[in-house]
């Protein structure tokens, strides 16, 4: 094997791996060894001169490896099988690499590598990878094609093909048919669903405290609102089952019943689709497009394909749900729950109340004046756990005293429930947004009174202010903080790292705004905004042949200009020598390229042309002009003139 | 042809015979001020294509064999201690001559061929720290003989890059051969032959030739090759800028023999092979092309209208 395809087949294999990359993290540990055993084998073959395996042999590993590749999904078909019969074929590949088609197709299968990537991430970390992937592959085609000069040098002409590839690429982003939904995540898997489930019972909001993943991002159109009013809604749980809280029971409306002052706009952008639950700042006063609102005013979607990245929303701070009465019934207690202290204790309040609101006041007092503790680890609570809370320990995180006060209050006969969602979050300086977590979580209970109808009522607020103003971390007693913060860091140190991950997210948030979220819907209303209709998708194709031939067209203009003064559109004398050139062609007398003016000469007369005294004529005035650069401008119109009268007879053939 | 170069020609062709189209490059190249290196085997004529080359210039003549054991100062000269005047008298080698005959140049060892490099190059000699300036005109016809591998140092490419010309001789035709068979003697004729230039014309003359047009349209030509022998799959490594001088030198050389005082991108194409067939090599095994499957690759450049 020659030095340069030696040199080929080792940058073919690194281009491979390098797609390969991401891949190995994800596939089966096997794959990736049998990857590295392929190609190593085949280094082996090209440097060392080991026999190359022959056609069968390669068959046999081929459907070897299929079988294992499906053998490790348990013969299910799914994307993963597909992504790992594709690896194995690329690591087959470099053992048959020895003529240009197969490397051809080597890089070609190395591309279809890089985009399954986009299967399973499109995160910001995935642009620098793609494009410094799609770079070296394109080096590569580049090296194959062109084997003159270094590598580096192929290296930067790559780099430059990929930069005016740029516009082209721009108008396919913006103008190619969106298709709804995702293509790339239509079958991806449902594993990791973090968030809040159907069912509220003690430790389910604190198990999420030590979550630092992010649950959404938000940007308000205005002034945000202060810390007390960045309730998150997201689920009411209104159904006590005598320990924990369920949500059931909702009754889907067009339009929940609110009214309310001063609206405020922002956009949620989801971290991922998992959610089925739309959380929206208490209390939601639109309804996104592809969701169902319900009279406990939560929102969820319709589908679960069509839930989109992102959606916009407005709310009322201060609200008033109205003087329609729930199914009273609904929010009360049955008899036979247990936790008769907690009962006494509101049949007590009830007694010596005038008025619902005196009774929730007296909650509030209880809680705050009998040595009540925030805490991420409560003790443990037993059959009557409300009553266990309310007289025993008195140590709980928000579920806890959410829990408690709905209890109390339907005890007392105040309709209650408890409402899960996110409290507060973190302004981004970066990109002015606000990062909720999912250690945000929050639960808070929520009382009707038939003036304002449903109104916020958070025990935790008079437990821990700090929880409302500061986030967990202040709220929590110092022992504990550690385990809400997201990282052990401390000092300087910390705070750069913590601008760091801010930096990095609002890029991160940026990306998936404006490029993962441009859907159809978005293109839809770019397009409108310069009065184009695109409902039929062939007003988009249209668009999209249009915005092909602008770029066409550019970079026609481009090459055209910057070719300068190109001779032949300035110079008579090669404009006539060309014709002239031409006419005999025409006549099956063509000047080979590179032929000469006397050499061509010399092919005429040995034709005998009828013309062919006229042609020398041309042909030397042309001598003259070109080469001695003798001759004055009424030559050059004379050659002109002799070229434009020269009407050569067809050559018989 | 033009005159006086077709009785040259003409003249040569008694003594080395059936090989028009061989002195008519040689003429070229020396004309053109350009070294000539001579390839083939031994009994060929090669030593006789030089001398008479020289004899009818007009130009002094002398020879080096070259052999292993041959030392720089042997071509150079060397200062020798005079006991009379009790001085370093420097007695100069063969190379202070107007035509250097180097045969067999791939015999000596690398030391020696490098003596011969500033002389071609600059025309000047630097021996014991002074230099001298050689004659002008000077030329180097130097011969090897490609198929005697043993106990030989082959030119390195910097020192074939210093021939403008390369051109092999073969073996003359049937006819011809028997004229010399015939003939016999060789030295005869040699001695003859009479000068058909003296010094200052052929200076005249290479003066002349550098005057020779090229125009825009054939330097374009010239480029393309370059750039093509540099971006080509073919070719190990491209032609260097000196090459291109070559080329260009070599071919306003021809076109002036044609009588004409421009060059025309024929004359390019004429000279090419014996310019450039030892400057390139092959991608695949670097071994050199021969002149057929070097054309045929250069002309797919092709030529500007």
């Amino acid at each position: 094997m020659s030095r340069n395809s030696l040199q080929q087949l080792h940058l073919l294999i690194a281009s491979l791996a390098v797609a390969l990359m991401p891949h190995a993290f994800r596939l089966p540990v096997w794959v990736t060894v049998w990857c590295l055993a392929c190609w190593g084998w085949a280094i082996l073959c090209a440097r060392r001169q080991f026999p190359w395996p022959g056609a069968v042999l390669r068959h046999v590993l081929a459907i070897a490896g299929f079988i294992a590749a499906l053998a490790t999904s348990g013969f299910r078909f799914d994307r993963e099988v597909g992504t790992t019969i594709l690896v194995i074929m690329v690591g087959l590949k470099p053992l048959e690499t020895r003529t240009y088609r197969d490397r051809m197709m080597a890089v070609f299968l190395t591309y279809f590598l890089i985009i399954t990537n986009l299967l399973y991430s499109n995160a910001l970390i995935m642009l620098p990878y793609m494009l410094s992937a799609v770079w070296l592959t394109t080096a590569v085609l580049v090296h194959i094609n062109h084997p003159v000069g270094g590598f580096p040098a192929h290296t930067k002409l790559a780099g430059r093909m990929l930069l005016f590839a740029v516009p082209l690429a721009v108008v396919f982003f913006v103008l190619f048919p969106r298709i709804q939904g995702s293509l790339w995540q239509l079958s991806a898997g449902t594993a990791g669903v973090t968030g809040f489930s159907e069912r509220l019972s003690p430790g389910s909001v604190s198990q999420l405290v030590r979550n630092d993943d992010v649950a959404f991002r938000v940007q308000f159109s205005g002034n945000p609102p202060p810390p007390e009013h960045l309730y998150w809604r997201g689920l009411v749980f209104s159904e006590f089952d005598g320990r924990g809280w369920r949500s059931t029971g909702q009754t889907p409306v067009l339009q929940p019943v609110v009214s309310g002052k001063r609206p405020i706009a922002y956009t949620i952008t989801l971290e991922s689709r998992q959610q089925r639950w739309l959380f929206a700042l208490d209390l939601p006063a639109t309804v996104p497009p592809r969701a169902i609102a319900f009279d406990d005013h939560t929102l969820q979607w319709k589908e679960e394909r069509t839930r989109p990245l992102q959606y916009r929303m407005s709310s009322y701070p201060e609200f008033n749900t109205g003087p329609r009465p729930p199914e009273v019934k609904m929010f009360l207690l049955p008899g036979e729950l247990g936790n008769p202290k907690a009962r006494q204790l509101a049949r007590q309040w009830v007694s010596s109340a005038t008025g619902p609101a005196d009774v929730v006041s007296a909650a509030m007092a209880f809680f705050r004046g009998n040595g009540f503790a925030y805490t991420l680890n409560p003790p443990l609570l037993g059959e009557d756990a409300i009553d266990d809370f309310l007289f025993e320990t008195r140590r709980g995180y928000c579920e806890h005293y959410a829990s408690a006060l709905a209890f109390l209050m339907r005890s007392a006969g105040i309709p209650a429930r408890v409402v899960g969602g996110y409290l507060g979050g973190e302004r981004n300086p970066f990109g002015d947004y606000w990062i909720v977590r999912q250690s945000d979580a929050h639960a808070w209970t929520e009382i009707w009174s038939s003036n304002t109808g449903w109104s916020r009522i958070d025990p935790t607020a008079v437990v821990a202010p700090e929880r409302i103003t500061s986030g967990v971390a202040a709220a929590l007693p110092p022992n504990e903080r550690a385990e809400a913060l997201s990282t052990g860091l401390k000092g300087p140190l910390a705070r750069v790292f913590r601008n760091f991950t801010l930096g990095w997210d609002a890029a991160s948030s940026l990306w998936r705004r404006q490029v993962i979220g441009y859907t159809a819907l978005r293109q839809q209303r770019l397009f409108s905004r310069f009065g184009i209709r695109t409902r039929s998708s062939g007003g988009v194709f249209r668009l999209l042949a249009a915005g092909l031939l602008l770029t066409g067209l550019a970079t026609w203009l481009y090459v055209w200009v910057s070719r300068g003064r190109r001779p032949s559109l300035r110079d008579p004398v090669k404009a006539g020598y060309q014709r002239f050139c031409r006419k005999l062609a025409r006549c099956r007398v063509p000047r080979r390229p590179d032929q000469g003016p006397l050499d061509y000469l010399q092919t005429i007369r040995d034709l005998k042309l009828e013309q062919g005294e006229r042609a020398e004529s041309i042909i030397r005035l042309y001598v003259r002009l070109r080469y001695a650069q003798r001759g004055s401008n009424e030559d050059i119109r004379s050659f002109s003139r002799l070229v434009r009268e020269f009407r050569p007879a067809p050559r018989p053939s | 042809m033009r005159e006086p170069f077709e009785e040259i020609v003409s003249q040569i062709g008694t003594v080395v015979l059936g090989k028009q189209k061989q002195i008519q490059l040689a003429l070229t190249c020396l004309l053109a001020r350009g070294h000539l290196l001579i390839e083939d085997l031994p009994g060929i004529g090669k030593t006789t294509l030089a001398k008479v080359l020289s004899k009818c210039l007009g130009l002094r003549f002398q020879r080096i064999q070259f052999t292993s054991d041959l030392l720089p100062g042997d071509i150079l000269g060397t200062s020798v201690f005079d006991r009379k005047n009790g001085s370093f008298i420097f007695h100069p080698g063969p190379i202070f001559t107007q035509v250097l005959l180097a045969d067999e140049i791939n015999r000596a060892t690398p030391k020696t061929q490098s003596a011969l490099l500033e002389a071609m190059e600059e025309r000047q000699v630097t021996v014991e720290g002074k230099t001298r300036r050689l004659k002008e005109p000077f030329y180097v016809i130097a011969t090897q003989n490609p198929f005697e591998q043993s106990g030989t140092f082959p030119l390195p490419e910097s020192q074939l890059d210093r021939f403008l010309m390369r051109i092999h001789l073969g073996y003359p035709g049937r006819e011809a051969e028997k004229t010399l068979l015939q003939k016999g003697d060789v030295q005869q004729a040699l001695s003859d032959l009479r000068p058909f230039l003296t010094n200052g014309n052929v200076m005249r003359i290479q003066e002349q030739i550098a005057q020779v047009h090229a125009s825009d349209t054939l330097l374009e030509y010239v480029e393309d090759l370059l750039l093509f022998s540099r971006s080509a799959p073919d070719f190990a490594l491209g032609l260097s800028p000196r090459a291109g001088l070559s080329i260009l030198r070599a071919a306003r050389s021809w076109a002036f023999l044609r009588g004409r005082d421009f060059v025309l991108p024929e004359d390019v194409q004429k000279v090419l092979p014996w310019v450039v067939a030892h400057r390139l090599r092959s991608r695949e095994d670097y071994r050199e092309f021969s002149h057929e499957k070097l054309m045929e690759i250069l002309l797919q450049v092709p030529v500007p209208t």
